[in-house]
């Protein structure tokens, strides 16, 4: 997850009281963010596109800009120290956007601290832009929503602030730009009042992307912008790609992928246009809400103004016209003594409205009891009345509930191959046997090949893992034998004998099973020293099969694992019931060969359940 | 000390002749005497000195002895002395050439009687010529000390130093002259000797018993009640012995069976689901919207052979599809996308227990229920010391109509009590099927940081009432590898797996 600085001075500004680091790290812990620390961090800005660089102070400085791309080794002038700040890092959780940013954190924590408990509230003004949408978006990236910000101050701070706000809100609701992409524009740049939302060829509309000074098509930015080169796949199998452009026809964007230098924000930027373009409106909306808002709380005062976006006939969301931001309230009830109890608290209903109220909610008491809910905009994660449950029980704090187990008795009950499982360690084990423990997952030719054994129908992965060598590791294996003769092989060069058994699971295919597939409970053991072999493997199988209530019987059997001739069916008896369980013998010096040992093995493998006299497993 | 009824045959044997002896006797004379070798004597003795029947005592000294070098003298002056002799019997120098012939020496030994002529200052060296010295004249017929010494220990005699000295003869002028000569040999020597105490004289008048001495305890010595007339040796304990480890489980076995053993005592059911699992049961059931990212390639693993899982009974297929939507009947709004039945019955290899938590859950949605599930879970990781594709993972649900977030804490506190960990947190979490949602934290003491161990909440509606469970059900996926790497104190978790013999074989059963 990608981690955030906010800056801690700039944090305490809108707070709106001074809070310790140690104390901000605490409380921030208790609404649920993950804080790694506090710290100094330097700083640099981008003579080229403004950026600002932050880098931890025992780092090096920046060799390169990661927004536009200039190498400050070659350009030494390009890249200039700024003063170091304090920030607090922290990891963010893709649930809560809203808390990305100093700003929408101060707002957070202003009411969860009762520093002021003025629910937030956003009001956006008419304004004249328009966005007219092109039909030909719809199959490459159909939905825009917009909004003029007028009046934001931007410093250094600020400026890095409302940078890593869009670029962490590409990662948690636009994955990756893929359904939700933002672009900002110094709105004194864009020419006219009727923004044009169009796909162009990839040849076409040459414009300068940010921090260039040469004019490039989109193909071209696509194949050599730093940011072109990175989100190129999201345009990826489309001939025409999608450009914002003002009425004069000037480029501003080419959404997901990059802005126009001649639009470009800076430090002197007061008015701003905003669009966010993705693939479904919800989504687009949200994000949209979240950025302006935040703007909002960044910078007091500033005005939002709506824009206009018309949408044509043939496009999903046409033909209509849609005013964006969306900055209506979402209503919610919530029955506070469910709550409560859910919460596992005592608390009456005025409790429960003054914990919502410090997670920035307004709260009224209706006349049944229950509490209305007015959850601000910027809130996208609240789907259920139990969303504000976890809202009351975080403004609680976790740490205040006093624990408790459930009243209710109930009765334990193990799974009976489990406990059977557990009789055959114990048995091995006093054989002197030491159990192993393998990963499930491993490769055709480690499974059957290796050891003898002739492929079966087996489960195979759509997208293996490679091991150290290269092998794709594509199968959950189908016995355990073949784990055991290469943890022999591993042992080599160890004292002899060695005695080791495996007890787990295998996979098979199964038709009869909703998965196609089963589990089945094994148990194999192998024995390596100048006296194993057969007679030792038998002896050993008849003291399991004895010790689990049973009698061994056997009967030749053909196996590639083993010596020919000395295998055995393994049959489970007792009284009139006898049971196919596993199979036992010689290693075949074939596989002795191939993993390098020099003594001979005795080995068995069998299954656990029909020797449970019970059948319960 | 117990009173003594026995002595073992050869101690018997010896404090016998020690007793036949006034005062101490030397130890060499002793072995005469008994007929051992010295150093069988010397072991014998210092167990009767041990046990105050004996005292042994030893003295050091310095024994002179004729080097090979001193022996080729065979008795005759050193070079030296015979060229001054014949020097000083003439003009007082010679031709250095005609020195052999003029002392009647051999070549070799007139060269060398130069170097010690020069060195006694007996004479100097002047071009081809040798000058006696008035030193030199001096010294004729004036042998020096280590001219005394050599004439004392002629006859390859061996003497005490002290006894040599006491002749006259001035050892520290002699060794100092003869240092770079090898004509001397001084060895340190120890006499050892012995004396019996009071208390062993004691012992042997009054007739004590003597037994043959046996190490090992013999079938024979057993059944003929031998044993009780002979010496069992006694042993020094405090050695090593061979080294001996049971058979046993693996030690991780030990941490997942104490994990099924604390769910049993807190009367909770033991479940299982299979490790090829449906998308509808790992995710789907699980309000895990189709988009989400967990669900990409690069995070599970997809399951080629078989591609597609039957999916349950149709009407609990329509409940969840209608939950992801709209939220159908639980009070969400849902996630507002078109849900794909195909999607939902593509298989994966299970990326939690929790698919197990749900399938018990929706066989059996009725209150009361206490369920766990202890297996492996897959993530599509890339294999390195640090991240393994397979890990282990207990996970428990509570269908209870009193359950709350606070018995979702105080089951999780007592597990982790059990499992010898006293300071947890619980931070909020975000989990798409629980509401409230939290992480549990342990605190490490090697690391002096909290750890997260897994995560826990109270399942959504969106989840239970699609099952038809319309009660609070609390649920837990925690991981079990970290546990068993702080029990252990290993790092890398590829060690639980990769186990060296040895440490299969050492590590202790009990972890304190």
């Amino acid at each position: 997850m990608p981690v955030v600085n906010l800056p801690i001075a700039l944090l305490n500004e809108h707070l709106g009281a001074t809070i310790a680091p140690d104390d901000l790290v605490e409380h921030l812990q208790h609404i649920g963010c993950d804080v790694e620390g506090y710290e100094t961090m330097g700083r640099y800005r981008c003579a080229v596109c403004g950026a600002v660089h932050e880098v931890a102070e025992h780092e090096e400085a920046p060799v390169r800009c990661d927004e536009c791309g200039v190498d400050y080794r070659e350009r030494t002038d390009a890249v200039e120290a700024i003063d170091p700040v304090d920030v607090i890092r922290m990891e963010l959780l893709p649930v809560r956007p809203d808390v990305f940013d100093p700003g929408g954190l101060a707002r957070a924590l202003r009411t969860y601290l009762e520093i002021d408990m003025t629910p937030p509230h956003y009001e956006a003004v008419d304004g004249d832009y328009t966005v007219d949408v092109d039909a030909s978006v719809a199959d490459v990236r159909p939905c825009i929503a917009c909004c003029v910000v007028r009046g934001v101050t931007l410093d250094d701070t600020r400026i890095r602030v409302v940078m890593k706000l869009q670029e962490n809100l590409h990662w948690a609701i636009g994955r990756d730009r893929k359904f939700a992409s933002i672009g900002v524009y110094d709105l004194s740049a864009v020419e006219g009042r009727a923004i044009r939302y169009r796909t162009v060829g990839r040849g076409d509309n040459a414009f300068v992307p940010l921090g260039y000074t040469d004019a490039a098509t989109p193909d071209a930015i696509l194949a050599e912008h730093p940011k072109g080169k990175a989100f190129a796949g999201l345009l990826e199998g489309h001939d025409r790609v999608p450009l914002l452009e003002d009425e004069r026809g000037g480029v501003m964007s080419m959404p997901p992928i990059i802005n126009s230098e001649h639009t470009r924000v800076t430090t002197a930027s007061t008015d701003f246009f905003i669009d966010v373009t993705g693939l479904n409106p919800r989504v687009v909306r949200t994000t949209l809400a979240i950025l302006a808002t935040s703007l909002a709380e960044l910078n007091p005062g500033v005005v939002i103004e709506r824009v206009q976006v018309r949408y044509p006939d043939g496009h999903p969301e046409g033909p209509a016209a849609v005013t964006t931001p969306d900055l209506r309230t979402q209503a919610l009830h919530l029955d506070p003594a469910r709550a409560a109890r859910l919460i596992g608290i005592d608390a009456s209903t005025d409790d429960v409205g003054l914990l919502l109220r410090r997670m920035g909610h307004d709260v009224a008491t209706e006349s049944d009891g229950r509490l209305r809910v007015t959850a601000p905009p910027y809130r996208n994660d609240l789907l259920h009345e139990v969303d504000l449950v976890e809202d009351a029980a975080i403004a609680y704090g976790f740490h205040n509930i006093e624990t408790r187990l459930v009243p209710t008795m109930t009765v334990g009950r193990a799974r009976p191959i489990e406990d059977l499982s557990n009789h055959a360690r114990r048995v091995l084990a006093g054989l002197g046997f030491l159990e192993t423990i393998a990963l499930p997952i491993t490769s055709k030719p480690q499974a059957f090949d290796r050891i003898g054994l002739d492929e079966t129908p087996t489960l195979e992965l759509a997208n293996p893992i490679h091991d150290d060598s290269g092998t794709p590791l594509d199968i959950l294996r189908p016995n355990l034998l073949a784990g055991l003769i290469h943890c022999l092989h591993r042992y080599r060069g160890g004292e002899l004998p060695q005695r080791l058994f495996e007890i787990g699971d295998v996979t098979q295919l199964d038709a009869d099973r909703d998965t196609g597939t089963r589990e089945v409970r094994r148990c194999a053991a192998v024995a390596i020293g100048p006296r194993a072999g057969f007679a030792e493997a038998r002896s050993l199988c008849e003291a399991i099969t004895a010790e689990l209530g049973w009698s061994l019987e056997a009967e030749p059997l053909e196996l590639g694992c083993y010596l020919s001739g000395r295998a055995a069916r393994w049959f489970a008896v007792r009284g009139d019931r006898r049971v196919a369980v596993g199979h036992f013998g010689e290693v075949h010096p074939d596989v002795l060969e191939r993993y390098g040992l020099g003594y001979p093995v005795g080995a068995c493998e069998f299954d656990l359940a029909p020797l449970d006299p019970t059948g319960a497993a | 000390m117990s009173e003594i009824t026995w002595l073992e045959e050869t101690d018997h044997r010896v404090l016998t002749a020690l007793c036949a002896t006034d005062g101490a006797i030397g130890l060499d004379a002793l072995a005469a005497a008994v007929s051992l070798d010295a150093a069988r004597v010397k072991v014998v003795v210092d167990g009767l000195a041990a046990r105050d029947l004996a005292t042994a005592s030893e003295s050091v000294w310095v024994e002179l002895r004729l080097a090979p070098k001193g022996k080729a003298l065979d008795g005759s002056a050193l070079p030296e002395r015979t060229v001054l002799e014949a020097l000083a019997a003439g003009p007082g120098e010679a031709r250095i050439a005609e020195l052999a012939e003029l002392a009647g020496l051999d070549k070799k030994a007139a060269g060398e009687s130069l170097r010690w002529l020069t060195d006694k200052g007996w004479a100097t060296r002047e071009k081809d010529r040798v000058v006696v010295t008035d030193a030199g004249r001096a010294a004729v017929g004036a042998p020096g000390a280590d001219e005394a010494l050599l004439a004392a220990l002629a006859g390859d005699a061996r003497r005490p130093a002290d006894d040599v000295a006491r002749d006259g003869v001035d050892l520290d002028a002699a060794r100092a002259l003869l240092a770079k000569r090898k004509l001397v040999d001084e060895r340190r020597r120890v006499d050892r000797s012995a004396a019996a105490t009071t208390g062993g004289r004691a012992l042997i008048e009054s007739g004590v018993e003597a037994r043959r001495e046996v190490t090992q305890l013999t079938p024979e010595l057993l059944a003929d009640g031998g044993w009780r007339s002979v010496a069992l040796k006694p042993y020094d304990v405090t050695l090593d012995a061979e080294r001996w480890t049971p058979g046993k489980e693996h030690p991780f076995r030990r941490v997942l069976d104490e994990t099924r053993r604390v769910f049993l005592e807190l009367g909770f059911e033991e479940t299982a689901s299979p490790y090829c699992e449906s998308s509808f049961w790992d995710f789907d059931a699980l309000f895990q919207p189709q988009d989400h990212p967990a669900r990409d390639m690069q995070d599970t693993f997809y399951v080629k052979t078989p591609a597609e899982a039957r999916l349950p009974d149709a009407a609990i297929v329509d409940r969840v599809r209608r939950t992801h939507e709209d939220g159908g009947d639980t009070g969400s709004v849902g996630w507002g996308y078109t849900w794909s039945e195909a999607t939902s019955k593509t298989t994966v290899l299970r990326t939690h227990t929790t698919a197990a938590s749900i399938r018990a859950l929706a066989d059996d949605p009725n209150p009361p229920r206490k369920v766990f599930c202890v297996g492996p879970v897959f993530r599509n990781e890339t294999i390195t010391y640090k991240h393994l594709p397979v890990f282990h993972q207990i996970d428990g649900i509570i269908v209870d109509e009193h359950a709350s977030l606070a018995s979702l804490l105080g089951t999780l506190k007592a597990f982790y009590n059990k499992m010898g960990f006293d300071r947890f947190q619980f931070r909020p979490a975000f989990f798409p099927y629980t509401e409230p949602s939290l992480e549990v934290f342990v605190w490490h003491d090697g690391k002096g940081d909290w750890v997260e161990m897994g995560g826990a909440g109270i399942f959504r509606p969106e989840v239970t009432q699609p099952l038809g469970c319309s009660v609070p059900v609390l649920a837990w996926g925690l991981g079990l590898e970290r546990l068993a790497m702080f029990r252990f104190g290993i790092e890398r978790i590829r060690d639980l797996y990769d186990a060296s013999l040895d440490w299969l074989k050492e590590t202790a059963r009990c972890q304190w």
